[in-house]
């Protein structure tokens, strides 16, 4: 007689775990913490690991930027991260601009162009995406600082950061203090 | 600071090449007394036409060898700047008073302004035009095909003031031959003498249209790009002024110094200038109030794009260490006298 009872009891606890882990699982999948389709970003021989979103020093013996979040996760904060992590490998281009001014001094050079332009996708993004505004914050910031980067999107960094930042004079003029003197001497120019 | 001007490089290699063709100086003696018969005749130089208020997209004349899609392009660019409602704040307005020398800063003096300095659009490929080279003491016109436009990448060049560059070329090669007076070049079916920097020729290259260096990739007559390229158009105007007497023919840029008041990645490049008043001011001082068309029609993106390009202008501004920008002498130089060539004799160089 006790048997059956039994078997109901165990089979009644299984129905509720299955439940609890079907629930768990649309949390996790509607968080976008378990995609499980990762695309590639572009990797070129001067790729260089971006510490702003990874928080750490790379490890050199590690591929992991390989499978670095793609754009279209699902999960609007790794989108964000991603498209942080891209545009700032290609805000890092001075060579192009050093040869491009040199083949046609007249003209704005394409790298700078596209530099801009992935800063405008940044911009974008940020105005869909208010809740991440420390990670775009941190993103304008480093860039503004950053002397790998191009210096004509350095400058644009540092008006994009001071307007997000909503600083006031006394921190802007902080923030200026910290940036190389051309950015300093071409931000105040167009101000 | 001593700064060494220079012209744009492929200009230079272009023209050096043209000149060094032109040192052998012999003649295809084709007919008997080694002359021949041009295939457009020689005409005597015209009086120069008033400037009227005609459109600026009328008023440039485009080179047959243009293709179509560049002519419709910068035909609606200039539009843009015909249909100009010329809003701009005091400070923009005040900006392109000093930089131009005009009282007024609207659209009518502004494309005026244009209009002395920029008559004639050619192709970037100068090998596709013949050139004459007016000897006039001897009555004679040496006549050849232009050199091939460079060895750099044609893809990447943009546009270029030719009229400033000939005329240039011109004065250096009479060191060594003075009986050249002047070049001509035919434009469709014209004899084009550059007499001055003023003579208005603009070559523009497959970096002003082609889709990888547009704002807008979708559409290449987009406001975004047609103010790209209305900056360039007057950055170039900007080549023709100068004179020798101050040394200011061309406004020709600089190398960028090294000295930490220029982007890094310029240094070392002709692509600076060291006055307030050069074809870098003239350009960011014209787009800046155009920008303001894009308030309305422009996306967030391009109008950082166009912001990036202004401040690429401003940033080939070499600030001056004591605070006083120079200001370089705009006054046209008064070029070659031009002489009625109608009954020279023509002869192929080679």
């Amino acid at each position: 007689m006790r048997r059956p009872v039994f078997v109901g009891a165990m089979l009644l606890i299984a129905l509720i775990a299955v439940i609890y882990g079907k629930i768990h699982l649309d949390s996790l999948i509607k968080e976008g913490r378990l995609e499980t389709s990762i695309a590639k970003v572009p990797v070129g021989d001067d790729y260089k690991q971006n510490t702003i979103d990874l928080g750490v020093q790379p490890d050199p013996n590690q591929t992991q930027l390989q499978d670095a979040p793609p754009h279209a996760t699902g999960s609007a904060h790794q989108d964000v991260m991603a498209a942080l992590v891209e545009a700032r490998q290609s805000f890092k281009n001075k060579e192009a601009v050093t040869s491009e001014a040199a083949a046609d001094p007249h003209q704005t050079p394409n790298a700078v162009i596209h530099s801009a332009e992935k800063l405008g996708e940044i911009v974008t993004l940020e105005q869909a995406h208010p809740e991440y505004s420390p990670e775009f914050q941190a993103f304008y910031l480093e860039c503004a600082k950053d002397p790998d980067v191009i210096t004509v999107t350095r400058v644009q960094c540092v008006e994009k950061y001071v307007k997000s930042k909503k600083l006031n004079a006394s921190e802007e003029t902080q923030l200026l203090s910290e940036v190389d003197p051309v950015v300093k001497r071409l931000y105040l120019q167009i101000k | 600071m001593k700064a060494l001007r220079t012209l744009p490089l492929a200009t230079v290699l272009s023209l050096c090449a043209l000149f060094l063709t032109l040192s052998c100086g012999s003649a295809d003696r084709t007919s008997g007394d080694g002359t021949t018969n041009p295939d457009l005749p020689f005409t005597a130089i015209a009086p120069a036409i008033p400037l009227t208020s005609v459109p600026l997209q009328d008023y440039l004349v485009y080179s047959n060898a243009l293709s179509s899609d560049y002519i419709d392009t910068l035909r609606s660019d200039l539009a843009v700047f015909d249909n100009w409602n010329g809003a701009m704040t005091g400070a923009e307005k005040a900006t392109l008073q000093s930089l131009l020398g005009i009282q007024d800063a609207t659209p009518s003096t502004l494309s005026m302004w244009f209009k002395e300095r920029m008559k004639y659009i050619v192709a970037n490929d100068l090998g596709l035009y013949k050139l004459g080279l007016v000897f006039g003491s001897q009555k004679q016109v040496g006549l050849q095909v232009l050199g091939s436009s460079s060895n750099t990448d044609p893809a990447n060049t943009g546009g270029g003031n030719m009229g400033s560059a000939i005329y240039l070329t011109t004065l250096d090669e009479q060191k060594s031959r003075p009986e050249l007076s002047y070049l001509i070049l035919r434009i469709n079916d014209e004899w084009v003498p550059v007499l001055s920097p003023r003579a208005g020729l603009m070559r523009v290259g497959p970096a002003l249209f082609s889709n990888e260096f547009q704002i807008n990739h979708t559409n290449i007559q987009a406001l975004s790009n047609s103010l790209q390229r209305l900056e360039v158009l007057f950055h170039e105007a900007r080549h023709s002024d100068g004179n020798r007497a101050a040394n200011s023919v061309g406004f020709s840029h600089i190398n960028c110094p090294n000295d930490g008041s220029v982007p890094a990645e310029l240094v070392g490049v002709p692509a600076c200038d060291d006055t307030v008043n050069g074809a870098y001011s003239v350009g960011a001082a014209v787009l800046k109030p155009l920008l303001h068309l894009c308030d309305a029609h422009c996306t967030a993106q391009e109008q950082t794009i166009l912001r990036g390009i202004y401040l690429d202008r401003l940033s080939r501004v070499i600030p001056a260490a004591n605070g006083t920008m120079k200001t370089l002498d705009p006054t046209p130089e008064t070029g070659f006298n031009g002489i009625d060539i109608s009954t020279f004799q023509a002869f192929n160089l080679r």
